[in-house]
């Protein structure tokens, strides 16, 4: 990636500043205005815990050489990961939030292995994005001299054949499977690229290399009509978008990119990944690429008013100058002539809408994952974001001059990760965790992979029941596998 | 009546609020959310929200369906409108009590417009429809009025927010369930609101859809980036000048630039087919004197592309260099690709 040193007059991330906001964020609980996202708990944890791995990688592997004590000590990791393991559902999944995880019921019936649908027809919450965040939160929060065990008490098969069953017939998949009264099984959440991305990314973490007739194999989701759903959510202008008959947006057209490169991934990083999937089917690559690099602009400061930050939304798109030749002064490369400041970047989502933080990362990562890293001004893109975005107590916020946020904050690190940031974590671009938690969740997996192969199921269903059971104690598995 | 709705909508629950002590709630037992010793991403709330949890946590488990269970996901959505669990569970009394769909839609309506940016509230209002839509399906007048009023919310709430992605959303799915292409009333509205905001690239949107994906005047299945024979030529005609109309109000405007390529992609015309009017907006380009003027870059930019159609990738890449070094600086990556492009291409 276009990875330079910045130079004497760029702006500098303040590390320290931002683990001090995260600092905050995982020891405290959130204040009351996070109540909407209650709902997503589990996402809100990945967020947190992402943002704290990224600002942290290794003193080894870069030069960040701090003594003091990590901020997540060792000896909570097994009771956090147990606190994650305890929104497991019987018939596959997590929950994405603990206050829809209900008590153990004495005879709760697990989804028998030939189509018995009773699990989840009681409260059976299992959510698809919480799914996902809840695997990388157990790699993220692995012991370091256990990272195989991470996904220890994860039932696979279950999780497995629950993701099937959140697939439609056009391709698409929802987040969450429920009877309704009347209605028969109803697969809610809406036609979103965000569940086929994270559809994608489930199955790749873990799904392995089980053969059919082994022990643990679960038959695939429709991968071929999951990659139809998506090249047919392309825009005539390029762009992806929810579904075909929408608008493109950045977050989609990155979820639809990821989740193409996904379905052909290796199962680990040290094998080659020609990406064959993502670059012979997408029908207008060029239009894509087009696309992508519109998403970019020159941030213009507004005029002062006596407007606050919410009204930067109703704020007339984004500012041009008065003749388009004035954008020439703005150079990519150095401070302007005679003092005029070097351009800010920011990205918009969507055509004629206002710079986000989180769009910075959606078009650099979806460009990254693309090869086509060169499309974006990076250096005006992080300037953008320090500048701009990042705030006085660390942190990003969604608008310049706005509140910092746990969203806009991560994806401000990730944005700066993927541009190769110094002191930063490296960053899996499809994945949208370090290139290390990648590296312990295929371990995870294949750890996972070979105890179902000579086991059976036996193990996994126990440690879900004990890790459900000692909900915030110690979990017994741990010990059998040596946590 | 009133009695019966107050007992389904707005009748609140509780004794000022709180359930517990309330003889209506006495025979459930809440059941209380117990935080770990160590947890991520707790949240302050308050007791009023801990409390009403805890029951709605007792009465999901319960699988109890009631008119004090819609009014009790009606307390909590007061509270946090986005928890999409309370509203999957209100969506399941609905049809477990069978009520009404469109006293729901009622109701429904006026929560929406205290919650713009809730997706919530246009999930559960899909679902709705599509339990609601097939008791109208053989009746065109009753489909008629029923897309009427739905316009006329959408109105309303586009009003408030004109590029709300929910909104839009839901507007292309009705128009596929209603079969809306041919209405004129839509292709109205749509029109009335890019002539009110020229830059609303979700208005855009959805006439693109809206007369390419007609049914009745198109391929069914044909991607949005592919020509399609099965479009008349006056259609492409109309919407070839509708965009130039637009973009000479606003000749920066990307909208206009990318629905004036995507018509010219859709109706199998060469980009040629628009050269005259593109270099209107640029004068003086020369190989050697930079003294040009540009107007709109995007004009430059389909210029270069249809240098390329033409082979004469001189000045094709004359273009693109112009983009990068002076009209679009900060894309110079971008431009300076589509320049080696053009080498392998040729």
């Amino acid at each position: 990636m276009a990875n330079n040193t910045p130079d004497a007059a760029e702006p500098v991330l303040d590390i320290a500043r931002h683990l001090k906001y995260w600092k905050m964020c995982f020891q405290a609980p959130l204040p009351h205005h996070y109540l909407s996202n209650e709902g997503n708990r589990m996402a809100l944890a990945y967020f947190i815990i992402n943002s704290i791995t990224i600002l942290t990688p290794p003193p080894s592997v870069d030069n960040n050489p701090t003594q003091s004590p990590p901020l997540i000590p060792p000896e909570d990791r097994p009771k956090l990961r147990a606190w994650v393991l305890s929104h497991q559902q019987p018939g596959g999944g997590f929950a994405a939030t603990s206050s829809l995880v209900f008590p153990t019921q004495p005879g709760a019936q697990r989804e028998p292995e030939t189509g018995g649908r009773e699990a989840t027809d009681g409260p059976g919450l299992a959510n698809l994005p919480a799914t996902l965040f809840a695997l990388q939160l157990l790699a993220m929060l692995a012991d370091s001299e256990d990272e195989a065990g991470a996904f220890g008490g994860v039932d696979r098969v279950q999780t497995l054949r629950w993701l099937r069953r959140l697939q439609r017939a056009d391709g698409s998949f929802g987040e969450v499977l429920r009877r309704m009264p009347g209605n028969g099984w109803f697969i809610g959440g809406g036609y979103d690229m965000r569940y086929c991305y994270i559809a994608a990314s489930v199955r790749w973490t873990l799904r392995g290399d089980v053969k059919e007739g082994e022990k643990g194999w679960v038959e695939d989701i429709d991968t071929e009509g999951l990659a139809r759903y998506i090249l047919r959510s392309q825009t005539y202008d390029g762009g992806f978008a929810g579904s075909s008959q929408e608008e493109p947006h950045a977050g989609y057209a990155y979820c639809a990119i990821s989740a193409l490169s996904l379905l052909d991934r290796p199962l680990t990083t040290a094998t080659p990944h020609p990406q064959t999937t993502l670059h012979s089917s997408i029908r207008d690559m060029p239009g894509l690429l087009h696309w992508l690099a519109s998403r970019q602009f020159v941030y213009l400061e507004p005029p002062p008013t006596d407007s606050d930050a919410d009204d930067y939304e109703e704020q007339v798109n984004f500012l041009l100058p008065a003749r388009l030749s004035d954008l020439a002064l703005a150079t990519t490369t150095t401070p302007g002539p005679e003092g005029t400041p070097a351009p800010l970047v920011g990205c918009n989502g969507r055509a004629n809408k206002v710079a986000d933080t989180c769009y910075t990362w959606w078009v650099g990562a979806a460009l990254s994952i693309l090869d086509r890293g060169e499309l974006l001004d990076w250096r005006g893109a992080r300037r953008f974001l320090l500048q701009k975005m990042a705030h006085r107590i660390g942190g990003f916020s969604k608008h310049p001059g706005g509140p910092p946020d746990v969203y806009h904050g991560c994806f401000g690190l990730t944005a700066l990760a993927v541009m190769g940031e110094p002191g930063l974590a490296e960053l899996d671009s499809a994945l949208a965790v370090p290139a290390r938690t990648v590296k312990v969740i295929e371990r995870a997996r294949e750890a996972l992979v070979e105890r179902g192969r000579e086991e059976g199921k036996g193990l996994g269903r126990e440690a879900v029941e004990m890790g459900v059971a000692m909900r915030g104690g110690r979990p017994r598995w741990l010990d059998a596998v040596g946590g | 009546m009133a009695a019966l709705q107050r007992e389904l909508y707005g009748g609140g629950v509780g004794k000022e609020g709180r359930l517990a002590g309330d003889s209506e709630w006495d025979d459930v037992s809440p059941i209380v959310v117990v935080e770990p010793e160590k947890a991520l991403a707790a949240i302050t709330y308050t007791q009023d929200y801990a409390e009403a949890m805890s029951y709605l946590r007792a009465v999901m488990q319960a699988k109890e369906y009631s008119p004090r269970c819609l009014r009790l996901t009606e307390h909590i959505i007061g509270m946090n409108p986005a928890h999409y669990t309370v509203w999957l569970y209100r969506a399941a009394n609905v049809f477990a009590l069978k009520l009404p769909i469109l006293d729901e839609m009622a109701w429904l309506n006026r929560i929406a417009l205290g919650n713009l940016k809730n997706y919530q509230i246009w999930h559960h209002r899909h679902l709705l429809v599509e339990n609601y839509f097939p008791s109208i399906a053989s009746d065109p007048a009753a489909v008629s009025a029923f897309a009427a009023s739905e316009r006329e919310f959408l109105a309303k709430m586009l009003a408030e927010d004109t590029k709300n992605y929910h909104v839009w959303s839901y507007r292309s799915y009705l128009v596929g369930k209603l079969g809306l292409f041919s209405d004129p009333d839509e292709l109205r509205a749509i029109d009335a609101m890019i002539t009110e905001d020229v830059r609303n690239n979700s208005a855009w949107s959805h006439r693109f859809f809206l007369v390419f994906s007609d049914p009745s005047a198109s391929t069914p299945g044909t991607p949005a980036t592919a020509a399609d024979p099965a479009v008349p030529e006056a259609v492409v005609d109309r919407e070839l000048a509708y965009a130039r109309e637009k973009i000479a109000l606003a000749p920066q405007n990307q909208s206009g630039w990318n629905y004036l390529r995507g018509v010219l992609v859709k109706g199998g015309r060469k980009l040629a087919s628009v050269e005259d009017f593109a270099a209107g907006f640029v004068t003086g380009l020369v190989e050697g004197a930079e003294d040009e003027d540009v107007r709109s870059t995007h004009a430059l930019d389909l210029l270069a592309e249809i240098y390329a159609e033409k082979g004469d990738r001189g000045r094709a890449d004359l273009s693109l260099r112009r983009l990068g070094q002076k009209w679009d600086r900060i894309r110079v990556g971008y431009w300076e690709w589509r320049r080696k492009c053009l080498e392998v291409g040729a």
